[in-house]
């Protein structure tokens, strides 16, 4: 698993690529607190690199979803396909990250 | 052959057996923890391969949508034993039995540890966009039979027709 983020103007775009599952979620917690502590006004999730998910992945993502919500941020997933692009629309979360 | 305990994880095997023409069966066997996860995805990713690019998978038309859920539900059924069945007891071994015959694929998923009741886990309510508690959802909604057998292994049977198009006619149960 890869995580990466760029500063783009008042957004900022996350890329996560490889595979997200209970093996490597764990690992994203740092990263994702320290995203929050920054006070995001807008965050691009990109998932095209991204191969495989399972519920512990989709239960990070959802969890860094809720906390830039609370805090009064936008928050966009782009580049969903293959095997998370299933389970998100499985999971009813195409809808709710308005993944086309 | 699986009559261990499972109680010392140091073996890891994989074997392919044929049964009839077209028809085969897929042995993996890897202590039961996570670092061995993507290793019983990826059999069950080269198994719906095989499948897909049998004469009956061509014939039923199987697209990767077979393969994504088949993976999605084993990734789910390794977490469960991997974070739940051995979860206070010494690591024991998974055993995969991956079976292709001829209108079916047939996943058994078969450990030591802990047996639990599917039909007692409670259903997730995606409106409250749960972060936990999604894995058995997933695998009831991806394939077309799920039973479950506690013993000495326990058993997860997922069977996964052919030419049947789970998202038009999924019943979610």
């Amino acid at each position: 698993m890869m995580f990466s983020k760029t500063v783009e103007g008042d957004a900022i775009r996350i890329e996560i690529s490889g595979q997200l599952d209970s093996m490597t979620a764990p690992e994203l917690r740092p990263s994702f607190e320290a995203l929050l502590q920054e006070n995001p006004k807008r965050i691009v999730l990109d998932l095209s690199g991204l191969r495989l998910i399972d519920s512990s992945g989709v239960g990070a993502i959802v969890s860094l979803f809720k906390q830039v919500r609370a805090a009064g941020g936008a928050f966009e997933v782009v580049g969903v396909q293959g095997q998370p692009r299933s389970i998100f629309q499985v999971l009813r979360l195409d809808r709710v990250f308005n993944i086309a | 052959m699986f009559s261990s305990t499972g109680g010392k994880p140091s073996r890891l095997w994989v074997e392919r057996h044929w049964l009839r023409t077209g028809e085969f069966v897929i042995l993996l066997r890897v202590p039961g923890t996570l670092e061995y996860r993507e290793l019983a995805t990826r059999v069950v990713t080269t198994a719906c391969k095989l499948i897909r690019e049998s004469e009956q998978g061509k014939t039923s038309g199987l697209s990767e949508e077979f393969t994504y859920e088949a993976v999605s539900a084993v990734g789910e059924a390794f977490n469960n034993v991997a974070l739940h069945g051995y979860e206070n007891l010494p690591t024991g071994d998974i055993i995969f039995e991956v079976s292709m015959f001829e209108d079916r694929l047939v996943i058994d998923v078969k450990d030591f540890g802990h047996a639990f009741h599917p039909d007692n886990a409670p259903e997730p309510d995606l409106g409250e966009l749960p972060e936990s508690g999604m894995g058995l959802f997933i695998i009831r909604a991806f394939v077309d039979e799920l039973t479950y057998e506690p013993g000495s292994p326990n058993c997860l049977r997922m069977v996964k027709r052919f030419g049947v198009r789970k998202n038009e006619t999924r019943k979610v149960e």
